[in-house]
């Protein structure tokens, strides 16, 4: 876990100093009149740099004073969640909303929760259609149809 | 005994069948259109606001007073139980809202809830009718240099909310502002820190972190553990409505957040975003055990609620009393007012007072109905927390993707909410809080803009920060939660080493 705080910190460090970095080009203090609109980013991203680096260099202290940390972290199911929902959001624009949701749901239930095909079949297909109720036609939401682009509305 | 007898109108008016049923229903749709994530207040009035076409004029604002509470309690709702704040007042209700619920006492976070956004809307609806002129006139006082210093005030409090080290939460501020300034430079309209992406140009909607720090990063966290946490059902009804001991902890922070709440609220474009942060700030400083804020504490719920609510009325202030609406809400219901025919302004309350006060009653009664119809909802809403958590993660994610790709039909959006969640997972992780995040990226733009107005105004010098009596006291607020709380870690620090229990 400390290793995590330490490279939190140590990215957060290089946040901002990539945000200063990408700001520094732009008018800092154009006139007398004021800060331009480089002043900001380039001021607060020296200020996290160098908040993050003391805090990054507070953790290597502790991390040479107290007990070694003892927690770990699982990550199996979230390593198939995001990579279930990548491929979500990969479909998603392509094959539409309703299916892509269905097969989300479906392989997320059956992937990472370790339930019944059967089970996840049921409850993707109950959660897409109230979602798709909800928010396209009680909503007016714009979501894409995808594959069902085209369809006569009374299908779609 | 005059203002008396024009509520007694306005009763009159907002308690005929029909502009009760209004009130009702606008009330419940309110609620469960709050509810998704995404859509707060501002949206759910903007999109039933069709539905009133037609109506009378009182009829209109009756309909949308009940739509704003209704929203706002909806909104507070699903930041209890699934960790997604419906709008960006509840974000801070999160902490602690949602904790309580993951220790079974959702019930009591959403009756309290309930409560204290009934005695703030009420107390602010009087505010409202006694004091509107003359808090307007003070609210006009705030220049761009005041408005600087109250936006960097509320920042400053995060310190105290962030929840970790003060250095921690105060990064995850800067961090925030960071976010806020991708994108077109408002002034200049040049690009700034989007990297060549497009879909940076238009800058990081405040949605898409929000969901990708609460939403997101909550189910990889809860999909980390290993053991899933059991809630046991309620064996008695009253187990899951706030306890005596509860609602006695209770009465201050709503006391103090209605206040407050209502004071911030009047101030144009600040809003029940920061009273809700402010408050929680406020409550934690007064706390006996400010340790245990973001683990579940019912101030942190009631306080911040109660700010949230106060805000409400306060927002009207300006808006009745010189047409400038006080919030995005409050510019839908100026919206309606104009469809209307009805023109808020220095006259309103002369020319049009009937309908002001039919609006004033309206909100009387639309705080009522809102703890009538949601109060019995409780034990059903505390219920859902029960959900299977299979079931329960992956409408989440859905929910998520909805509510992010419904605000831009931006696949891109989708893509930095999963980029945000990962993010904020680590973050949390490493004792980083969510909400400095997102109150740096609400606040950021106004916060720069003030400044820049403000240099402006005063060719670049600084001495205008320090020039009015307002931004004296904002000031001195400043430093005075910055040096008392860097006190007070030393005092800790020192305790601590001597071991002192």
């Amino acid at each position: 876990m400390r290793h995590v705080n330490w490279i939190v910190a140590v990215a957060l460090a290089s946040f901002g100093i990539t945000a200063m970095a990408a700001a520094w080009p732009l008018d800092f203090w154009p006139s007398r009149f004021g800060p331009g609109e480089g002043f900001l980013p380039v001021v607060l991203g020296a200020v996290l740099a160098v908040l993050s680096l003391g805090i990054a260099l507070q953790n290597w202290r502790k991390k040479n004073e107290g007990k070694p940390e003892t927690e770990s972290l699982n990550l199996t199911k979230p390593i198939r969640a995001m990579l279930i929902f990548i491929l979500y959001l990969i479909i998603f624009d392509f094959i539409g909303f309703v299916f892509s949701t269905a097969i989300f749901l479906t392989l997320y239930i059956v992937w990472v929760e370790e339930r019944r095909l059967r089970q996840a079949m049921t409850i993707s297909l109950a959660v897409t259609v109230v979602t798709y109720l909800l928010f396209v036609q009680f909503l007016g939401v714009d979501l894409p149809l995808g594959v069902l682009e085209g369809v006569p509305e009374w299908i779609s | 005994m005059d203002i008396l007898s024009s509520l007694g109108n306005g009763f009159a008016t907002a308690l005929t069948p029909i502009n009760l049923l209004l009130c009702a229903a606008g009330v419940t749709s309110g609620t469960l259109i709050g509810m998704l994530p995404g859509i707060g207040p501002a949206a759910a009035m903007a999109l039933l606001l069709p539905f009133s076409f037609g109506m009378e004029p009182a009829s209109v604002l009756i309909m949308m007073a009940g739509i704003y509470y209704g929203a706002m309690y909806g909104g507070s709702t699903s930041s209890i139980l699934v960790n997604i704040p419906g709008e960006a007042a509840s974000v801070v209700t999160c902490l602690d809202g949602y904790q309580m619920a993951r220790k079974g006492r959702a019930g009591a976070a959403l009756g309290i809830s309930a409560i204290g956004s009934f005695i703030a809307g009420t107390f602010s609806v009087i505010g409202l009718m006694l004091v509107a002129e003359p808090l307007a006139e003070f609210g006009l006082r705030f220049g761009p240099a005041e408005y600087f210093l109250l936006m960097l005030l509320a920042l400053m409090t995060v310190g105290l909310i962030g929840g970790g080290s003060m250095a921690k939460s105060l990064a995850m501020a800067i961090f925030g502002v960071l976010i806020s300034t991708v994108g077109l430079d408002v002034v200049t309209g040049r690009e700034r820190l989007t990297f060549g992406m497009f879909g940076l140009v238009e800058g990081i909607d405040f949605i898409v972190v929000v969901m990708g720090l609460f939403a997101i990063s909550e189910v990889l966290s809860l999909l980390t553990q290993r053991t899933r946490q059991h809630i046991p059902p309620p064996t008695r009804i009253m187990e899951v409505l706030p306890n005596r001991e509860e609602m006695r902890r209770s009465v201050a922070p709503i006391a103090r957040g209605t206040i407050l709440g209502f004071l911030i609220g009047v101030l144009p474009g600040a809003g029940a975003s920061i009273a809700s942060f402010i408050s929680y700030g406020i409550e934690k400083r007064y706390a006996k055990n400010p340790e245990l804020f973001g683990q579940g504490e019912i101030e942190g719920v009631a306080g911040p609620e109660a700010a949230n609510n106060g805000a409400s009325g306060g927002a009207l202030v300006p808006l009745l009393s010189l047409g400038i609406p006080g919030s995005g809400s409050a510019a839908v219901i100026l919206g309606a007012m104009i469809l209307s025919g009805v023109r808020p302004g220095p006259m309103l309350f002369e020319q049009q007072s009937q309908i002001v006060w039919a609006l004033v009653a309206s909100m009387y009664i639309g705080n009522v109905l809102l703890l009538i119809l949601n109060l019995p909802l409780v034990p059903f809403l505390a219920s859902l927390v029960r959900t299977p958590i299979h079931i329960l993660l992956p409408i989440i994610l859905v929910l998520s993707v909805v509510g992010v790709f419904g605000l831009h039909n931006s696949v891109f959006d989708l893509w930095l909410l999963l980029a945000i969640g990962i993010s904020g997972y680590f973050l949390s992780k490493a004792g980083y809080g969510p909400a400095p995040t997102v109150l740096g990226v609400i606040l950021g733009p106004l916060l720069e803009q003030n400044l820049r107005q403000a240099l402006k105004i005063s060719n670049g010098s600084l001495s205008i920060f320090v020039g009015s009596s307002i931004s004296l006291v904002l000031l001195s607020l400043l430093l005075f939660s910055i040096g008392g709380r860097w006190a007070y870690n030393r005092y800790q620090q020192s305790f601590s080493k001597q071991g002192t229990p």
